[in-house]
């Protein structure tokens, strides 16, 4: 897939204003800056889930495009990628745990 | 004085900056317009710069090499503490040829003193301070501006930094470009950014780790971001950051994303920023410390050539000049009387002290060459000059060299003669294989060189017959030479037979034989074996044989053993009818154990091997290689001891062709003219390359970081050669070719290399990550529905007796 094919990139109403930044880089074959625009997005706790997913697909999508062989500067924002995600992930899982707790408790 | 500044990178505005402070022209290295001259030559190398300037014709050993470290802290071409490693290796590797180093301030003064240690030439804070650049025409309005980043922006440590830059660029409508500088990574971002223009206004970021050294050294970016006018943004909390703030020319940013972001506050005026480059780095000071300190070295290499050029009361080590010996040597000297030579030897004492220390200190001791320095391992060991040599006529190579060394052969191009006194093409069964890449390496050695030194003529003959292009008129045979008198037999009983070796023994099917034949003499006669070197032969100790073993010793202390034992016999095995690879490094063996032997009382006993019927050296025992012809050669040998001399003071002399007294060194000063360069050879250059070689052989891998099974299983020659054991390992494959190859490789560890296997498996573990947050998006979604249905129906439960029924 052409990065460029990654164009455009599906709007919804709770995707963060980054998508749209991230969409300017494409169009501009900045395609690191896009993907280091929406790597806070997966760290912001505030981020909504479709937020979050809409930012890791184009990170992802991004990154495994065909483009030159990756570079240092590539892998720097996977290993950051996979950082965030993994910290969204933990973070999932507390959200998840409390909220059986409280699911438990009602029943 | 007049000056010339010679430069790898001419158009580099440090340089630019120092030939102006110097008043000096400036010029590619090596100049297009001929020979610049010895007097007044400045050869300025930055190691950021990419290659080194190679030092002008005319110019060697009276140019100043002056290094310029400004800048260097941030130019480390990897990253991780193996990529520092290298980089310190290459600053100390290219520090050993200059004569002036040059630091931004104290503070990176006291580091780099401390890192490079007693290598460290003299040093002189000459920190970069650009002139003031032009007034911004629209100082009022200075959006839309340029963002320039510099330092590590790839660093994953600064990833916060990067974007929060970024996106703060972004929201102010700013225009993001690269800063000149930049060595990690640049490739990368150039591609996407533009370089800035200096002369437009701007900002500039830059994002280093917070390192001590970080907070001691200010990047050239910065001091030409200053002197520009342009307000500084860094994440480096030190001085410079506490002098931005204060002078409001710019500030310190925190690492966290949203703390920058917020951060950022409009700077003072231009005229702060180009204020605070003035007391920061005041251009007068620098100015006159480079002058002042670039005439000092000027004084102090002309008072070392001065020195160097006094009719000595005699070189650093050996007797003066005797030109009276040298009536039986060619009539002319191969160097000229001032000639030097340059010997890369990274072999042990024993070796260089036979084949280089021997020959050359006798050339050097006739007056017939000017000196001569052994180099190993990028260090200067020894000199015979007291003022350390700066210049070579000619470059000797002694034997096997270390990787880097063949590097540094590579870089410096330039020809060179190639001694060898073994024939290392061969694969004898005694001992293990030499190693396949050491094999490959003096097969281009012997291809490259100019002329080939071989210890003996057969060895010449075998080698030829190895060596694709290797004529007869390129070989010298160079035999070993002996020094003083052959020393008188004590009278008496053998205190000992010594079995002498510092590799195995060479010998295979015969070493029964003659074991036992050692055996039988040791307990028939009462005899002890003293090992030196190899270890003893197994089973003499268990059959009631006094074995000593004193490991290797330094040849002249080995000497001296021999001296106190004598009388004694020295065994001097070597198999004979063995199988071909085998015989054909036997063959191509000296006899310079009969010249050890000889000079100190010690009778020689040998087998009828082809390297002692080839010899010239005289009165030698020679025995079959059967246990009855060792049992009559060792019998002979003690009878030797006991009989009566006539007279001592007609004890044999040397051959001539072997006495270096007389005419033993002519064939290597018949070698060495051959190898006379066109040109001198700087010796900073060599130093320079050093470094080069450093960084281009700095694995991006450590070995313990190195994912030895994953190479093994992505290459199968490679596994193939580590399983029949001709390849050490994997990561010595990787470092010593794979790795210039291209072979891919990754790490075990954090530290990633960016192999397209590793990156594949960043990439999976990204969509894992992906779907399972996804994964747990939906469960998380669906709880909560539950939840609120839940809720939902608590509230609104009916009372139980409203319930139906």
């Amino acid at each position: 897939m052409a990065r460029q094919q990654l164009l455009p990139v599906a709007h919804g109403p709770d995707e963060p204003p980054e998508i749209d930044v991230a969409q300017r880089h494409i169009q501009a074959h900045e395609y690191r800056l896009a993907a280091a625009c929406l790597l806070p997005v997966l760290d912001r706790p505030g981020s909504t889930p479709g937020a979050a997913h809409a930012a890791a697909s184009l990170i992802k999508g991004l990154l495994t495009a065909d483009a030159p062989p990756p570079t240092l500067g590539d892998q720097a924002q996977a290993v950051r990628a996979i950082e965030l995600l993994t910290a969204l992930s933990s973070r999932q899982a507390e959200q998840l745990e409390r909220l059986q707790a409280m699911l438990d408790e009602l029943l | 004085m007049s000056r010339l500044v010679v430069a790898a990178d001419p158009a580099s505005p440090r340089a630019r900056h120092l030939a102006a402070i110097l008043e000096a022209p400036i010029v590619l290295a090596p100049p297009d317009s001929g020979p610049a001259g010895p007097a007044g030559t400045l050869v300025w190398t930055a190691p950021w710069s990419g290659r080194w300037a190679m030092t002008p014709q005319g110019a060697e050993g009276a140019a100043v090499h002056v290094l310029d470290l400004v800048g260097a802290a941030e130019a480390c071409p990897g990253r991780g503490a193996h990529a520092q490693d290298a980089w310190s290796r290459a600053l100390v590797a290219m520090c050993r040829g200059a004569t002036l180093l040059l630091v931004g301030s104290e503070a990176e003064r006291g580091h780099w003193s401390a890192l490079i240690g007693a290598a460290a030439p003299h040093v002189a804070v000459v920190p970069h301070a650009p002139e003031a650049g032009p007034e911004p025409a629209s100082a009022k309005k200075p959006a839309p501006q340029t963002v320039r980043i510099s330092g590590d922006p790839a660093d994953p440590a600064l990833a916060a930094a990067l974007e929060a830059a970024i996106a703060w660029a972004r929201r102010h409508g700013h225009k993001l470009a690269l800063a000149a500088g930049t060595p990690v990574d640049a490739q990368l971002w150039a591609a996407t950014w533009p370089a800035a223009d200096p002369t437009q206004p701007g900002w500039l970021f830059d994002l280093r780790r917070d390192t001590r050294l970080a907070r001691a050294s200010t990047p050239l970016a910065v001091a030409s971001a200053l002197a520009a006018g342009w307000p500084v943004c860094t994440t480096v909390d030190g001085a410079l950051g506490e002098a931005l703030a204060a002078s409001g020319a710019g500030q310190v940013l925190a690492l966290g994303g949203a703390a920058l972001d917020l951060g950022v506050s409009s700077p003072g005026p231009a005229s702060a920023a180009r204020e605070l480059a003035h007391t920061l780095f005041d251009p007068e000071a620098a100015a006159s410390r480079l002058r002042s300190s670039v005439a000092r070295a000027e004084a102090r290499g002309d008072a070392a050539r001065r020195a160097w050029r006094r009719p000595a009361s005699g070189p650093a080590s050996g007797p003066a000049p005797d030109p009276a010996g040298a009536s039986a040597l060619p009539p002319s000297s191969p160097l000229g009387r001032d000639g030097r030579v340059l010997v890369f030897s990274d072999e042990p004492e024993h070796l260089v002290a036979a084949r280089v220390h021997a020959p050359f200190g006798a050339l050097h001791r006739r007056g017939l060459i000017g000196g001569y320095a052994v180099m190993r391992r990028g260090a200067v060991v020894f000199d015979t000059s007291p003022a350390k040599a700066t210049r070579f006529d000619a470059v000797w190579v002694h034997r096997s060299i270390d990787p880097a060394t063949r590097l540094v052969m590579q870089l410096i191009a330039r020809p060179y003669a190639y001694d060898i006194d073994d024939n290392l093409l061969a694969t004898p069964a005694h001992r293990d294989r030499f190693n396949p890449l050491s094999h490959l390496a003096v097969l281009g050695l012997l291809q490259g060189a100019t002329v080939v030194s071989c210890a003996t003529a057969r060895l010449g003959r075998l080698l030829a017959s190895r060596v694709d292009g290797l004529r007869a008129q390129r070989i010298v045979a160079t035999p070993n030479l002996a020094q003083g008198r052959p020393a008188p037999v004590p009278l008496g009983a053998p205190t000992a037979l010594i079995w002498a070796s510092s590799d195995q023994p060479a010998i295979t099917h015969s070493r029964g034989d003659i074991v036992r034949a050692v055996r039988d003499t040791c307990l028939a006669r009462g005899l002890r074996l003293i090992a030196v070197g190899a270890a003893p032969p197994p089973g003499l100790a268990e059959a009631g044989v006094e074995v000593e073993w004193v490991g290797m010793l330094p040849p002249a202390q080995y000497q001296a053993f021999l001296r106190d034992l004598a009388p004694a016999i020295l065994l001097c095995p070597l198999d004979t009818g063995a199988d071909a690879e085998t015989q054909a490094f036997i063959d191509g063996k000296s006899d310079i154990k009969w010249i050890e032997a000889l000079s100190a009382g010690v009778v020689p006993v040998s087998s009828r091997a082809p390297p002692y019927l080839d010899s010239d050296l005289p009165g030698q025992i020679l025995c079959g290689n059967t246990y009855e012809g060792w049992l009559e050669g060792l019998e002979a040998a003690h009878a030797a001891c006991l009989a009566p001399r006539a007279d001592p003071a007609s004890v044999m002399s040397w051959p001539d062709a072997r006495d270096a007294a007389v005419s033993g060194p002519a064939p290597w000063a018949q070698a060495l003219a051959r190898a006379r360069l066109d040109r001198p050879l700087a010796l900073a250059d060599v130093h320079a390359a050093h470094g080069e070689a450093e960084i281009q052989r700095a694995p991006p891998l450590t070995r313990e970081a190195f994912d030895e099974a994953f190479y093994l299983e992505c290459f199968d020659d490679i596994r193939s050669a580590v399983e029949d054991g001709s390849v050490t390992s994997g990561y010595d494959h990787y470092v010593a070719c794979g790795r210039a190859e291209g072979r891919l490789a990754r790490a075990t560890g954090g530290d990633r290399s960016i192999g397209l296997h590793e990156w594949v498996r960043l990439m999976h573990e990204i969509d894992r990550l992906h779907v399972g947050t996804e994964r747990q998006d939906r469960r998380t979604a669906d709880l909560e529905r539950r939840l609120a249905l839940r809720r939902t129906l608590a509230g609104h439960r009916p009372a139980p007796a409203q319930l139906p029924a």
